[in-house]
């Protein structure tokens, strides 16, 4: 079950929907479903989520060798986009934060290649300088201010939840 | 009271609607895509096909971050000299990806047969024509020829990164072996290693219309002390509607990459 011409309907940018194996992100889906035809999308929807995304394993650097991929280490920031690079081998973002004492702090996460992106709907304009995000990381191992995307809600609209799926495949390697 | 012709058409209505919620392809038509909607229904395994024909675009069924390989068996000393130097990003020798060595980093190709290996769980599309299969990888967007013509394998072949792969049936399933590997190639991406002595079998055996079972083993006398199996069994399901992504390693997206990402993440930040 890959289907994914079946998820053509249901692109973000169109219909404000995303697909996600997070609860919060399933009833957001309910929240878009309107026509029947739709609602008949949503199993085969989850079920090739289910079976899909979690498919893309081997990053080509290894993600669990550069990051703490630990639940209990993931960091949640809000801030504003400086940057967005959609290309191999890695989809990856900066921002700034602005941090407790008043200062800005530039950071930078990576996410999994283009053509595995585009299976989660997003394209090269799911996220543009200026855009308002808020973003969980798994943070680098070196203590700099990188990490692995967990989650990312971009002017307030979550458009990845990929926190189980990291959990479940990158600790395997 | 209702008139003959709105009872049939309250019937169609209700037969149309209950033909969308149980058939599945109601899904293809919701889809918009009729092509799907034409295919007749059919239970998985019961549809005709040739097993001498393995043309098809194959995905990777319950690929979970593991590689179901049969356990390494002891090397020999060149074998584990190659093996030390060799420094993963995976695996129990992972290193930060700074000090990673695998030559994917750099663009080299996966080469064969770890392009073929569990470590992708990328679709493959397969093409037989007249003499040869020619296997398509999403994954770097790499290709290879087997020859099914009934030609063996060249003596003396120089070594290259995909090598020579001649086909045979035997019964139903398609024997390939290959030879002339270059062994700048690492077998998986934890580092195991081959020189260019290196054979490879594998066999490919189409159990259903929807279904492919493959195998492959490795028999390099110069680097293990026996044969061992580097994909004991892995499950190819057909998906017709898959097409082909490209997802290439350029040197230039690397560079960029590393310069932006890669070398500061791995940077350990200054003291405070």
């Amino acid at each position: 079950m890959n289907e994914w011409w079946l998820l053509q309907g249901l692109r973000p940018d169109a219909d404000g929907c995303i697909f996600s194996l997070s609860p919060e992100i399933k009833t957001e889906i309910q929240h878009c479903m309107g026509p029947m035809k739709n609602r008949l999308l949503l199993f085969p929807l989850l079920l090739a989520n289910l079976l899909a995304i979690g498919k893309a394993t081997f990053a080509h650097h290894g993600t669990r060798a550069a990051y703490i991929v630990d639940p209990s280490k993931e960091l949640t920031m809000s801030g504003t986009v400086t940057g967005f690079h959609w290309g191999n081998p890695h989809v990856y973002v900066f921002y700034d934060v602005t941090d407790a004492k008043g200062d800005v702090v530039h950071w930078g996460a990576e996410t999994r290649p283009p053509f595995v992106m585009s299976k989660h709907g997003w394209s090269r304009n799911t996220i543009k300088p200026g855009d308002q995000i808020t973003i969980t990381i798994f943070p680098a191992k070196a203590g700099g201010s990188y990490g692995l995307v967990s989650k990312v809600s971009i002017n307030g609209k979550l458009v990845l939840d990929d926190e189980q799926s990291r959990l479940q495949t990158d600790n395997n390697q | 009271m209702l008139k003959p012709f709105q009872v049939s058409l309250a019937a169609l209505a209700v037969a149309l609607s209950l033909s969308l919620l149980y058939s599945p392809h109601a899904l293809a038509q919701a889809g918009q895509k009729p092509e799907a909607a034409r295919e007749a229904p059919h239970r998985p395994g019961t549809r005709a096909f040739d097993p001498h024909d393995l043309s098809g675009v194959w995905e990777h069924e319950g690929i979970g971050g593991t590689i179901a390989s049969e356990p390494v068996p002891p090397m020999t000393a060149w074998g584990k000299a190659k093996f030390d130097a060799a420094k993963p990003g995976f695996g129990p020798r992972r290193v930060p990806p700074t000090e990673d060595n695998d030559p994917i980093l750099i663009c080299d190709p996966q080469g064969f047969p770890r392009a073929m290996s569990l470590e992708n769980p990328e679709p493959m599309e397969f093409i037989q024509i007249r003499g040869r299969i020619l296997q398509f990888m999403e994954w770097n967007r790499n290709w290879r020829t087997i020859w099914i013509d009934g030609r063996d394998l060249p003596k003396d072949l120089d070594p290259r990164w995909y090598g020579y792969s001649v086909g045979k049936w035997e019964g139903d399933t398609l024997v390939v072996r290959t030879a002339g590997l270059d062994d700048r190639t690492w077998l998986d991406p934890y580092g195991d290693p081959h020189s260019d002595a290196l054979r490879v079998e594998e066999r490919y055996r189409r159990v259903n219309h929807e279904t492919m079972e493959f195998t492959m083993k490795v028999d390099d006398p110069n680097a293990y002390t026996r044969p061992w199996m580097l994909v004991k069994m892995k499950v190819l399901k057909l998906n017709p509607k898959y097409e082909i992504q490209e997802a290439i390693c350029a040197p230039s997206d690397e560079k960029t990459f590393n310069k932006d990402i890669t070398i500061p993440a791995d940077t350990p930040a200054p003291a405070k």
